[in-house]
């Protein structure tokens, strides 16, 4: 198979008595011709557009006909393209609505914030003027991410970046941040009941020593007067995670079959554009239901935002399963296991476990108890009754 | 007398004498120089004519996939070339 030619070319038909002295007088007169085939009684050939004019005098000498069957090419396609004057327009009109769309900010998302809500971050980003359709070149994202940096105290640095429409703000929180402005003196209290293990002070008075057991609530470091309690306690917790397993159990398993029911919302309006209501039966009798939301902000210099709300109904099968001693414990265990590491905070460390799993009413049931070094310390404002001794003792 | 000469001067004959030069690679492909045009073009036959005689390529799916002043060029499954000198023919 030949490359297209850039120009076009044409698929040409030659019928009559004498097409190899059309071809032999065309090749003579310097018109290439290629591709040649015989069809029946006919020639086909592809010829160059521009030479199609020159076969006509040939034509009238041998007593052939020619006919075009098929163009092809870029040269053609342009040409055609260029003849449709309301797609030109359109597509015009279309590269400069993308343009100009590109020319704001329609996506703002907050990366790296653990302690504190991205929705706070937002908020202060709104106030400070930053919502979806903001024209972008009139953001000085240096100057509001200093702005973001200072308004927000949970946060010591704040970075933004865009990328095409969208706006990331990356955030570093402080660690151990409870959400208490910084003028505001805390307490170091126990998060949890625990067994002290090891205690940083870095500011205020230890309220507790190593070893000793403490309860949810109790202060461990105490702030003075206007001064916040500040330092590190790390403690021994116990988290402990159970689990039943039936050993008959019934089993749901998605058949792979699912309707999605659509709608489409704005300022509390919503459509339906699925088969909503007009389903006159719903086509399961078992399935599970998965609600998936997608919004844009639409409009400016008020974007609308307009949501995208998909129902997934997926068919289940329901069948029984029965359960072994030794699966149902192997489930029951794996699954307590599960649940006790879901309780256990970041940067902790699993100390020991202890397991035990029984069979009894028809069941596998599975505790897991775990002893976790981890921090337990919390920050508290500093209680009315605890400026008033600190008062007296002055 | 004028065959003569490109024996004594070793010049090529196809060019002194307007032979025919043809170049067969494998049975897929061939090339025709020094041609005079297409005598007949048939479904499972293509006879190009050169100066004193003509040529015939016997095969399947022939096509000419290119044909200027100079060469033809014919692919297709060649099965047999034959050559036809013009004396012969008129015998």
């Amino acid at each position: 198979m030949r490359p297209q030619r850039f120009g076009g070319e044409i698929r040409i038909e030659i019928t009559g008595p004498r097409c190899e002295q059309l071809v032999n007088l065309a090749v003579t007169r310097g018109i290439p011709l290629w591709d040649l085939t015989r069809e029946n009684d006919a020639l086909r050939a592809w010829i160059d557009p521009g030479d199609f004019s020159s076969l006509r005098p040939l034509v009238r000498e041998t007593g052939c006909s020619v006919h075009i069957l098929q163009r092809r090419g870029f040269a053609f396609w342009w040409r055609q393209f260029f003849r449709r004057r309301s797609m030109v327009i359109g597509l015009v009109l279309c590269l400069l609505l993308v343009v100009f769309m590109s020319c704001f900010v329609w996506v703002i998302e907050v990366e790296g914030a653990e302690e504190v809500e991205p929705e706070i971050i937002l908020q202060v980003a709104r106030e400070e003027g930053l919502v979806p359709g903001s024209w972008r070149h009139d953001l000085d994202l240096t100057d509001l991410a200093r702005t973001l940096e200072r308004r927000i105290p949970a946060v010591t640095w704040v970075g933004l970046h865009m990328q095409g429409v969208r706006l990331t703000i990356e955030v570093v929180d402080k660690a151990g941040y409870r959400g208490y402005p910084s003028d505001v003196p805390v307490d170091i209290v126990a998060a949890e009941d625990a067994t002290i293990e090891e205690m940083y002070v870095l500011a205020g008075i230890p309220a507790v020593t190593e070893g000793m057991a403490v309860s949810a609530g109790d202060v461990l470091i105490r702030g003075k007067g206007s001064v916040s309690a500040s330092g590190t306690v790390r403690g021994l917790v116990r988290h402990t995670g159970r689990a039943e397993v039936q050993l008959n159990q019934k089993v749901m398993v998605p058949t792979g079959r699912k309707v999605v029911d659509v709608f489409i919302g704005a300022n509390g309006l919503q459509l339906p554009l699925g088969w909503g209501n007009k389903l006159e039966e719903f086509p399961f009798e078992h399935y599970r239901v998965r609600r998936e939301v997608r919004t844009a902000a639409i409009g400016w210099p008020e974007p609308v935002t307009v949501e995208i709300e998909r129902w997934h109904y997926e068919e289940l099968s329901i069948y029984a399963r029965d359960f072994t001693g030794g699966e149902a414990k192997q489930i029951a265990l794996a699954e307590a296991t599960r649940r006790m590491h879901s309780g256990i905070p970041r940067h902790a460390s699993v100390l020991e476990t202890e397991t035990s799993v029984t069979l009894r009413d028809n069941a596998a049931v599975a505790e897991v108890q775990g002893v976790i070094l981890q921090d337990v310390g919390v920050e508290r404002p500093i209680e009315l009754e605890d400026d008033g001794e600190e008062a007296n003792g002055e | 007398m004028r065959e003569a000469i490109p024996d004594i001067f070793d010049l090529p004959k196809d060019v002194l004498l307007d032979l025919p030069r043809i170049t067969i690679v494998g049975g897929h492909r061939a090339a025709v120089e020094n041609h005079r045009g297409i005598v007949r073009y048939q479904q499972h036959s293509l006879t190009i004519g050169y100066s004193s005689g003509r040529v015939i390529f016997e095969g399947d799916d022939l096509t000419v996939h290119s044909i200027s002043s100079e060469e033809v060029v014919v692919e297709g499954r060649i099965e047999a070339v034959v050559l036809q000198p013009d004396e012969v023919q008129d015998e």
